[in-house]
């Protein structure tokens, strides 16, 4: 009897501990995660949009299992977009061609969806949306080789594979073709060191000439 | 063969049990690291790298796209301030003030978080830029399936619904302060059977 009461405290003991080990291991584990839902809206450093959930009466039952790529509470309010990156070949370069005067605000998030840098359009210099991500190393190389336009922010970051995600107000519908544009011209970069990208370069230029 | 058994028991309980309370705590933990201010709440850390690990745990589950500590805060509510649930055949009237925010929003949606949005023509979300305000910068607006005139947020059907107020741009999501904000009242005003 003393002995199955051993084993049963042993159990809960262990119960506890298994407790703890899934609740840390959840953000790494989860397949459902912000990044997994992006991951089935495009590939790695593919803008893509995120639209709101919609509901009507007769697909509520239907879509409340969310199917891929489906955020739940998407602001209606804000054209949202993300794209994910991997900084393994070096830094990576989001900027927008075009600005736009509206409110928009953007957050950089590592994989596991801890949010480690925000900016805003009143942040920004002159509000451009114009941002390098890399670690420390890559930042400091990336400036050494060449000069950063005046707009651009280094967003210094420690970690190999993260998301962006930016919001941008459309408080008016007459505003929506201009943030589209903005939107649209939003690009996620890989832009590695020069010496990475010129010997790319003159690879690409040779087989091209070749062919 | 008895202390086989023995273990086994042991390890059974470790990991059934571990794991049932691992998930009823991720799924009903809903309160760790909420701030709750009347009807409405909000967990301004969530997704933050030194939330607390049931947060993440739960954002992991959930997926959402959360806002960064820095750009705003969301709040929901799905009850009424006499603590009824918030219905779609119902009017609510919303009234009072915001913290300072550049911009807020308010938009329905099913409580899964689907957006409810209405036919063609009416509004199903409102923009701070755009709402009509009293003298002294408080606002009202009403929540429900007729047309108002003023300030109107329309839904449809029936069933239940989450009303999600987002605050963006502002000092009230540096969370220190949080829960001492002064948010709008949900007050129901009507329902379309009784």
């Amino acid at each position: 009897m003393a002995r199955l009461f051993l084993a049963l405290m042993i159990g809960v003991v262990g119960a506890g501990l298994v407790h703890i080990a899934v609740i840390f291991a959840m953000p790494d584990v989860a397949r459902r995660n912000g990044w997994s839902r992006l991951a089935d809206l495009g590939k790695p450093t593919e803008l893509v949009r995120v639209e709101a959930l919609d509901s009507t009466p007769d697909s509520v039952l239907a879509s409340a299992d969310a199917a891929a790529g489906e955020f739940a509470f998407v602001d209606p309010a804000f054209v949202t977009a993300g794209c994910r990156f991997s900084l393994t070949e070096g830094p990576v370069r989001i900027h927008a061609t075009q600005n736009d005067p509206a409110f928009w605000s953007a957050s950089i998030y590592n994989r596991r969806g801890d949010n480690l840098y925000s900016i805003n359009d009143r942040s920004a210099v002159a509000n451009a949306f114009d941002l390098l991500v890399g670690t420390h190393d890559q930042l400091v190389d990336k400036s050494a080789a060449e000069d950063a336009p005046e707009t651009q922010i280094p967003v210094e970051v420690e970690m190999t594979e993260g998301y962006m995600t930016i919001r941008v107000l459309v408080d008016e519908e007459s505003k929506r073709p201009n943030v589209d544009a903005f939107v649209s011209s939003m690009k996620c970069q890989p832009s590695p060191v020069d010496d990475a990208v010129s010997t790319n370069s003159i690879a690409g230029g040779a087989s091209r000439q070749g062919g | 063969m008895r202390f086989t058994v023995l273990v086994m028991i042991a390890v059974g309980i470790a990991l059934y049990l571990g794991g049932w309370s691992a998930r009823w705590a991720v799924e009903h933990s809903s309160e760790i690291g909420t701030v709750v201010v009347g009807q409405w709440q909000a967990t301004p850390f969530a997704g933050a790298p030194d939330a607390d690990p049931y947060s993440k745990a739960r954002l992991a589950m959930l997926g959402n796209l959360t806002l960064g500590i820095g750009e705003g805060i969301q709040f929901r509510s799905d009850s009424d301030g006499a603590g009824r649930p918030l219905r779609r055949e119902c009017t609510y009237v919303i009234e009072g003030t915001t913290p300072p925010a550049r911009i807020f929003t308010l938009a329905a949606y099913l409580p899964e978080g689907q957006l409810l949005r209405p036919s063609a023509g009416r509004p199903g979300w409102l923009t701070s830029n755009n709402l009509m305000r009293q003298d002294d910068n408080s606002f009202e607006i009403t929540v429900g399936s007729r047309a108002r005139s003023g300030n109107w947020l329309a839904t449809s059907g029936s069933g239940r619904m989450t009303l999600v107020l987002s605050l963006y741009d502002t000092p009230a999501s540096a969370a220190s302060g949080a829960s001492s904000l002064s948010l709008p009242t949900v007050r129901r005003e009507s329902c379309d059977n009784g």
